[in-house]
């Protein structure tokens, strides 16, 4: 684990369903990533804490392996999570305040030590009149991003 | 035990000490082995650019905001040895860090779009701490 909870530093986790979806887990919020939403603004912080939270809690999709370009680091992204996810709004960074979420879908990556690295909004699946065919997933033209998908 | 809502914005701010002003930058995320770039923090989506970069646009303008590069010290810097010279102590240039996967794109628009991340991240000298924090 890159950062160390010390005696001064509090360690924040995330409730999340488990990869074989039979249980709840534990999702570590490494001290980066909060650094990161300090430098991003207060939405940034709404976001792990709300939007974040629903995402893990529940997805409407769960990948597992992230496929990458590389020819030697297939085993790096083994057992890497995406949770995917559509909540109903989203926050804007630099005010806080709740905007509409658009057809974008909210990715949340997790590691295989359960640790969340990244989230980021993405053009949700194939949109037909305004209407997503595919709730909550992503948009993946060339179906290449992941391995398997869990859920 | 995860903590409900209300404690954990709570013991955030406290923990990280308050919002910061937003100024562009580069950090490198070691759980993510990626380097994230935000040259704005205006609401923005990305796209997937290839299995090394994906590209943050924003929602109002279309504009190239950000980008994340993957695999950075895992896949990058051995498929691209030669960007290891380009580390400086423990600094890296991120536009001359796009540079390698860049080389390796035959597609034009990934190319220019390549091009449009790199001259942003080059107008401010945007660079990495590789060190984990």
């Amino acid at each position: 684990m890159a950062e160390n909870a010390d005696e001064t530093t509090r360690r924040f986790t995330l409730e999340a369903i488990s990869p074989d979806q039979n249980s709840m887990i534990d999702v570590l919020v490494p001290l980066h990533r909060l650094q990161w939403a300090k430098r991003m603004g207060l939405g940034a912080i709404h976001e792990i804490n709300t939007s974040v939270r629903h995402v893990l809690r529940y997805p409407d999709a769960i990948f597992c392996g992230i496929n990458r370009d590389g020819d030697d680091d297939r085993g790096q992204t083994e057992g890497w999570l995406c949770y995917c996810g559509a909540p109903a709004a989203r926050y804007d960074y630099q005010t806080g305040k709740l905007i509409f979420r658009g057809e974008r879908v909210l990715l949340v990556y997790v590691n295989r030590e359960f640790t969340f690295y990244n989230s980021r909004w993405e053009p949700e699946s194939k949109v037909e009149c305004g209407i997503p065919l595919d709730m909550g997933l992503p948009s993946d033209p060339d179906g290449k991003r992941f391995k398997e998908r869990l859920r | 035990m995860s903590q409900n809502g209300q404690d954990f914005m709570t013991e955030i701010l406290q923990q990280i000490g308050g919002i910061e002003p937003f100024k562009p930058m580069a950090i490198y995320n070691p759980d993510g082995d990626c380097i994230e770039m935000h040259l704005s923090n205006e609401p923005y989506y990305a796209r997937r650019l290839d299995g090394w970069v994906t590209v943050f646009y924003s929602e109002a303008t279309d504009e190239v905001t950000g980008a994340m590069l993957k695999g950075v010290k895992s896949s990058l810097l051995k498929r691209f040895p030669g960007l290891r010279i380009l580390i400086e102590g423990t600094q890296v240039r991120i536009a001359m860090l796009l540079t390698g996967p860049l080389s390796a794109t035959e597609d034009d628009l990934t190319q220019r779009t390549y091009k449009a991340v790199i001259d942003k991240a080059a107008e401010l000298d945007l660079r990495a701490e590789l060190l984990c924090t």
